[in-house]
């Protein structure tokens, strides 16, 4: 069923943690809000759920006003970042419990928690007890209970924040092809970008209360509305810039911009990708267009990828990070170095 | 498979919060704030109506300002003398490595096991006119009266000011300690440094408590003192032997008020010990030193020495034939065939069962009202499930016994029943027991509440399939500390006690009176045996179900 939120506000005292955020979610589809501490998903999330009721707004499910209706009586599966198993209960008690709740009987129960332990990997462990459980475990048990009532939606409070590295990026593809095979309408919290960009088919990057943007992970990795969406979703170099008739003026570098309309107004800001910026071959005081001479800063090396920071000679302040992949010749502290930004890779940001 | 919605239930969650909020509040009234008010209302009452009157007259005796000179210096003293040796006790404990800690440990609470008289009995046995010293080892010591009461009061308050001190000794961070010794620092100077400020609130609370406890308690001045009298034996004359309730209510009153004191500086204090502590404290580890532990073993074997002697000579003397001058060993006193028999011992188990079980179960609830099912009464219920810590056991009997012995009063009945002994004290002790679920309500969390509500749990399901099951082990942990407190207690029930609702820590205080030493004493050993029992019993079901952790003594 679609989910279609409609202009909610919610505020807590003098905050606002929802400020006037409306947008519709398509059957089966898994959307990811994502933004820093502070912005409101969770909220956001509470809201839908119905355990936080909205100042004014409305959240829609198949086109039914949710609001009259009580958080238990929603038929909403929810994952919550705490492992929120109950204790007391084996997983297997635990996985059935909403359906004890909606007067299942005994046999029942136990055949539909099997089956739900099943699907995510852990029919063997359906006696254990959730303090006998590694979090992973525990997790994939709160997704099979979640799950176990047929809810008409999934919620996912940032469900993986909890985990080890390593065990994140396994359960992160598991609940995504569980979702697809299930086709259940999904909306997950979350602060991670990359699980955000791994998992969603739609991303709502909110801050502040407000939503930045809404769009596919591509379309704000490589079109972001905003620089807090650049910034936020990968790292973005923000140059500062001024216009003077077809190119803009980086300090005294000219800069050839593709994707710049002659007839867009005030534009003050540009944007490249780290990965995007190319070393110049060659280094020296006259810089052809797009090409910046600087000094190199700061060497990180990370595996298959090496950081550098570079201070541009003539904007010392505006430090610019590329990223060099493979073994290639690595750059020293304080060595020169002309970086270049090819036209097609800067962005305009408004 | 279709979409299934959560089953609809007739009781909506607001109704089930305000039925619970009912049937929290409604006893509230009748059986904690009438009483309290009319305790304030007898104070006032005189017989050409309201007026001051009973206060100018206590107020204005010589006799009364004694009395309050009399329980201040001995209360005073005994916080003193108590609160230095509690401290001292606690420091070889926590910050030193004597032999045998857990003996220690569980030995110096052994006064919290038996009957708030013991240590005047036992001390009476150990130093009085007939007792072991004066008779068999030729001394001559008058032990009643003024030191009498100071010794056995300091004996009573022991381990409840070692249990505070113990927990503010507890918490240490040892970099402080590292760093003050690297500075040069030599071990007084860092005891005066370091230990002594980190610890003074604990000090400040434990001296508090102690003086409150030793100020409003009845049973060992009235049984050690004398011709020494003090408040809280005035209080008892006034009512019991002279009929002078609005007498007895001023000086009940009085006593009010350094309970109160105690109670509000507590709360401020509470909120500001955990500061100490930050989140990169490192745990004190105890080097072992021989001349350090060796000085500090000689000092708490010496006092553990004296507080075990107090329940030991009790013992001995409930197995003579009578003390002392028949010292033979004897059984008789356990026959029980004086006064009402063995019926003052049953009454006592049934009282404390009892009120240890609608005790926990209303504080339980009170604690679920005020933490979870919020309505607009959550609040006040609160507060009053806190405000009986702040009520001498003394004042509330008393409150008590003015409300329910007035004839006008519909519950009237209630008096002289066993019924309203375990109402009362269900209430004497009802703080302690809300805030230890509260406490416990909140490490349980909200999470699960939720988890519950989405899987479309109605509040009353979450209730008894979730908190309630996790909440259990605590709940014993109460009824325990409920029971013991009850079978113990003697200055909170000793206004209500009626020919036909005799307990057995009344009794004690009655046969002492008589001369009846050794029976009193077989009664003392068998309060004491059901409480260690009864303890110990818990404590092994806790360990046989993983509860390790579960506390039984606050």
């Amino acid at each position: 069923m679609t989910l279609a939120i409609d202009d909610l506000v919610k505020t807590f005292g003098e905050v606002k943690a929802v400020d006037h955020v409306s947008f519709e979610v398509e059957e089966g589809a898994f959307v990811c809000f994502l933004g820093p501490s502070g912005c409101g998903k969770t909220t956001l999330l509470r809201i839908i759920a119905g355990l936080e009721q909205a100042d004014t707004g409305a959240v829609r499910l198949g086109g039914v006003d949710m609001s009259g209706v009580p958080a238990r009586k929603r038929n909403f599966g929810v994952v919550f970042q705490s492992y929120s198993l109950f204790p007391n209960m084996s997983a297997q008690r635990n996985v059935g419990y909403g359906l004890e709740c909606r007067g299942w009987s005994k046999s029942e129960r136990q055949k539909r928690a099997c089956e739900m332990l099943d699907l995510v990997g852990l029919a063997d462990q359906a006696r254990k007890l959730p303090s006998e459980m590694s979090g992973g475990q525990q997790q994939r048990v709160a997704l099979a209970r979640a799950l176990a009532p047929n809810p008409s939606l999934l919620l996912l409070d940032e469900p993986l924040s909890a985990l080890d590295a390593k065990v994140r990026d396994t359960l992160r593809q598991e609940i995504r092809s569980l979702q697809q095979r299930l086709g259940i309408t999904t909306v997950m919290v979350t602060h991670d970008q990359d699980e955000a960009l791994a998992m969603a088919d739609t991303i709502v990057v909110l801050n502040g209360g407000k939503i930045e943007q809404i769009g596919h992970p591509r379309d704000l990795y490589t079109r972001p509305a905003s620089a807090f969406v650049a910034g936020f979703i990968g790292h973005m170099n923000v140059l500062p810039v001024t216009r003077n008739g077809s190119g803009f003026h980086f300090s005294n570098t000219i800069l050839d911009v593709d994707e710049a309309d002659p007839g867009q107004g005030d534009i003050r800001s540009l944007g490249i990708r780290p990965e995007a910026i190319e070393v110049a071959s060659s280094h020296g005081a006259n810089a052809p267009r797009n090409v910046v001479p600087g000094e190199v800063r700061a060497v990180t090396f990370l595996g298959n990828l090496t950081r550098i920071e570079v201070a541009p000679d003539a904007q010392k302040d505006t430090v610019l990070t590329l990223e060099l992949h493979g073994a290639c010749d690595i750059p020293k502290l304080g060595d020169g170095l002309s970086l270049r930004l090819p036209s097609h890779a800067l962005k305009v940001l408004p | 498979m279709t979409t299934l919605a959560p089953r609809g239930r007739a009781t909506s969650d607001a109704a089930v919060g305000w039925c619970l909020t009912l049937i929290v509040a409604v006893p509230f009234v009748v059986f904690l704030v009438v009483p309290l008010a009319s305790i304030l209302v007898r104070g006032f009452e005189t017989p050409d109506g309201l007026g001051l009157q009973n206060f100018t007259q206590t107020f204005g005796s010589a006799r009364f300002w004694d009395l309050t000179v009399n329980s201040l210096a001995m209360a005073g003293l005994s916080t003193v003398i108590v609160v230095s040796l509690a401290y001292g006790y606690a420091y070889a404990l926590q910050r030193t490595a004597v032999p045998l800690k857990p003996f220690l440990r569980i030995a110096c609470l052994v006064p919290l096991f038996a009957p708030s008289l013991v240590q005047a009995q036992g001390l009476v046995l150990l130093l009085g006119r007939n007792g072991f010293l004066n008779r068999f080892l030729g001394f001559d010591i008058d032990i009643y009266g003024f030191w009498g009461v100071v010794i056995a009061s300091s004996l009573y308050a022991f381990p409840y000011a070692f249990l505070i001190l113990s927990a503010a000794l507890a918490v240490a961070d040892a970099r402080i300690y590292d760093s003050a010794e690297a500075l040069g620092a030599g071990p007084l100077r860092i005891f005066k440094d370091a230990t002594l400020p980190a610890t003074r609130f604990g000090l400040v609370s434990a001296c508090f408590i102690a003086f409150t406890l030793v100020v409003t308690d009845f049973g060992n001045p009235i049984v050690i003192g004398g011709d020494f009298s003090v408040l809280a034996t005035e209080m008892y004359n006034q009512v019991i032997g002279q009929a002078q309730f609005g007498l007895g209510a001023v000086i009940g009153i009085v006593l009010l008020v350094p309970a109160i004191v105690t109670k509000l500086l507590n709360n401020t204090l509470s909120g500001r010990t955990h500061a100490i502590i930050t989140d990169g404290a490192r745990p004190l580890t105890i080097e072992p030193s021989p001349m350090r532990d060796l000085c500090w073993s000689l000092f708490v074997y010496g006092l553990v020495a004296v507080i075990l002697s107090v329940p030991l000579i009790v013992l001995i003397a409930s197995f003579t034939q009578l003390w002392p001058y028949n010292m033979a060993f004897s059984l008789r006193h356990y026959h029980f065939d004086v006064q009402n028999g063995l019926a003052p011992f049953k009454n006592s188990l049934i009282v404390s069962a009892s009120a240890a079980t609608i005790g926990v179960v209303l504080s339980t609830l009170a604690a679920l009202v005020a933490n979870r099912f919020r309505t607009a009464l959550s609040g006040p219920i609160g507060f009053l499930s806190i405000l009986p810590s702040a009520v001498p056991g003394m004042v509330l009997g008393l409150g008590y016994l003015v409300t329910f012995n007035d004839p006008a009063n519909p519950l009237g009945f209630l008096y002289g029943t066993l019924t309203l002994l375990v109402v009362m004290i269900t209430y004497y002790n009802f703080a302690n027991a809300y805030l230890t679920a509260s406490t416990s309500l909140g490490q349980i969390g909200k999470t699960f509440d939720e988890a519950s509500t989405m899987l479309g749990g109605s509040r009353l399901t979450t209730l008894f399939k979730i908190t309630l099951p996790l909440l259990w082990p605590t709940m014993i942990g109460m009824w325990v500390f409920y029971f013991m407190r009850t079978m113990v207690t003697l200055s909170a029930i000793i206004f209500l006690i009626t020919p036909s609702t005799q307990m057995a820590s009344v009794s004690v205080l009655q046969l002492s009176d008589r001369g009846a030493i050794n029976q009193a004493a077989a009664f003392s050993i068998c309060i004491m045996a059901v409480v260690v029992l009864c303890l110990a019993l818990v404590r092994g079901l806790l360990i046989l179900t993983g509860n390790r952790h579960v506390a039984l003594i606050r």
